[in-house]
């Protein structure tokens, strides 16, 4: 009796989350070693065959391909976002503002739109190639779409702010005492930042590495808008198996093995850092 | 300077294709990327499209119901894990965290083969349970930061005076946050409101939502309607934000009085 009402209100939510996750999750590991029927239902007989088939040389290029790119993408958006975050960091504090703000925008609108706007700008006869033409780089409509490199750009564009934030959180929070000291002490701007800021925001890097790489690996309609058919990626093939194969045990298996492949990966990250997203909020 | 040029640029980039969205939605010519003209004609003709209509109303629907639904559990769950013991409650956010990191298809494709063994009939119902899912976590978070704001004396304070529990709570700890609330409310809505690849995967054949079918358009290929549609989405998306925004400076200048306060 202590303990309901110790918990009480706390139950609502946690029972909601236990069935409409911890329980489909456990649901799919049991459904990943079920069997599929010709009719495309799934039979109730013990199988190791869907785990199999994911050594298949196919399926294990798809997966290489997808965590790759997500790899890829993460190193890009790092690149990319982690000086833009140490810039803002040293903004003043009006401009700083704005410039968050603008960020928090562009985060939260909708990111098929975005992935849209990228199909006007790169598709044949697009934007990009009548800037192109008229500057007289190309001369007849090119097409940038349904490419590797487009679909790694598009996926880098999308997540970067996922990776600014956590290292804007983690670069702000440096005291600049530090630098004077560094300055002080002789060490030059390189040496500062080389001993100095990366270090301290190594749990900012780990942080959107991690919320950057993890929607990355999943995600299907930018490799299916933008890289057409051509790049089967592990999104794509986890979806094609629930709809148009129907082959439910397949795609449970697959979801299972990426599952515990992108757990690991954020194990390892997130034990580097402290920070576990929460700058995001 | 160098610097600031830097910045100005990856923002501008990072608006690029909505802006370009926007224009062409106003552009004259059904199909590339030549300007030809100022018109209206594919608001209108969105306008009329009775099924994009529908689908529009739909994803609100799904959007309100969601909204409702998640702020009332994730309140509820922030609160009450704050109540728990330590190890519980360590257990409880943890459980949150994971369910926020589980990659979208995968929770997915998790809730529709759920659904299916459960024999549960596709649709508002089953999108509105899958949203929530996704949206409840945030509110949980943003919640559970800021509970750590209320100060534990003032609700002691409150029951020595002799407020029952609730009372105290909906005096003290209610308004403080409320900001927060309001926050996972929008991000809530927002995320309701863009969310394609859970929806595609639990809605059945008859319930298509805004973006589900924006994202079907899609594939047959470009034509202005999506346009003039994604630009009034556009709007509504940064009209939430934009409210998000308003909440959050608030809370921000709040928290820097206090830093002030205390350097003082």
């Amino acid at each position: 009796m202590a303990w309901l009402k110790r918990n009480i209100a706390g139950l609502p939510a946690f029972l909601w989350m236990a069935v409409l996750v911890g329980i489909p999750l456990i649901y799919i590991i049991v459904l990943s070693f079920l069997t599929r029927n010709p009719d495309g239902t799934v039979g109730f007989v013990f199988t190791l065959a869907n785990y199999d088939r994911i050594t298949d040389p196919v399926t294990v290029s798809i997966f290489m391909d997808s965590f790759g790119a997500a790899l890829l993408t993460s190193a890009c958006a790092l690149l990319i976002g982690y000086p833009f975050a140490y810039f803002v960091s040293r903004l003043d504090k009006k401009l700083r503002f704005y410039v968050l703000v603008f960020l928090m925008i562009a985060f939260w609108t909708s990111s098929l739109i975005r992935t849209y706007g990228w199909i006007i700008i790169l598709q044949t006869n697009g934007v990009l190639s009548g800037l192109f033409e008229r500057l007289g780089f190309i001369k007849e409509p090119a097409r940038f779409m349904y490419s590797y490199p487009s679909v790694i750009a598009v996926t880098t564009y999308m997540f970067l702010p996922f990776m600014i934030l956590p290292v804007y959180n983690a670069v702000e929070k440096i005291d600049p005492t530090l630098y004077e000291a560094s300055y002080d002490l002789g060490a030059g701007k390189v040496k500062t930042f080389a001993k100095i800021t990366l270090p301290l925001s190594s749990s900012g890097i780990a942080g959107g590495v991690t919320l950057v790489f993890v929607p990355s690996v999943g995600l299907y309609f930018i490799s299916d808008l933008i890289g057409g058919a051509r790049t089967m990626l592990l999104g794509s093939l986890i979806k094609n198996q629930m709809d148009s194969a129907r082959n439910w045990p397949f795609g449970a298996a697959l979801s299972v093995v990426m599952l515990g492949l992108v757990g690991l990966f954020v194990v390892f990250y997130l034990s580097l850092a402290k920070d576990n997203g929460e700058g995001l909020f | 300077m160098g610097k600031r040029i830097y910045i100005f640029m990856i923002m501008a980039l990072l608006y690029l294709p909505v802006a370009i969205v926007i224009i062409y939605s106003f552009n004259a010519s059904k199909s590339g990327a030549v300007w030809t003209g100022f018109t209206l004609d594919w608001y209108s003709a969105a306008a009329r499209d009775g099924r994009l209509i529908d689908s529009l109303l739909m994803s609100l629907e799904i959007a309100f119901f969601t909204c409702i639904i998640s702020c009332v559990l994730g309140t509820m769950g922030a609160v009450g894990a704050a109540r728990m013991r330590p190890r519980a409650k360590q257990a409880a956010s943890l459980f949150m965290y994971i369910s926020l990191i589980i990659p979208e298809i995968i929770l997915g494709v998790a809730l529709l083969m759920f659904f299916s063994v459960l024999n549960v009939r596709y649709g508002v119902m089953t999108m509105v349970l899958s949203h929530t899912t996704f949206c409840v976590p945030y509110v949980f978070i943003m919640v559970s930061i800021r509970l750590r704001a209320v100060d534990p004396s003032f609700i002691e304070a409150a029951r020595d005076l002799g407020a029952k529990p609730f009372k105290a709570f909906a005096s003290i700890t209610l308004p403080i946050i409320m900001p927060a609330i309001a926050s996972g409310a929008l991000i809530s809505m927002a995320m309701s409101l863009d969310d394609v690849v859970i929806s595609s995967l639990v809605s059945g054949p008859q319930s298509v939502t805004l973006p589900m079918r924006i994202y079907s358009m899609l594939r047959l290929g470009v034509t202005p309607e999506i346009n003039a549609l994604s630009t009034v989405l556009v709007f509504v998306m940064f009209m939430l934000v934009g409210l998000l925004q308003f909440v959050q400076a608030g809370r921000r200048s709040e928290r820097a009085a206090k830093k002030e306060a205390r350097n003082a």
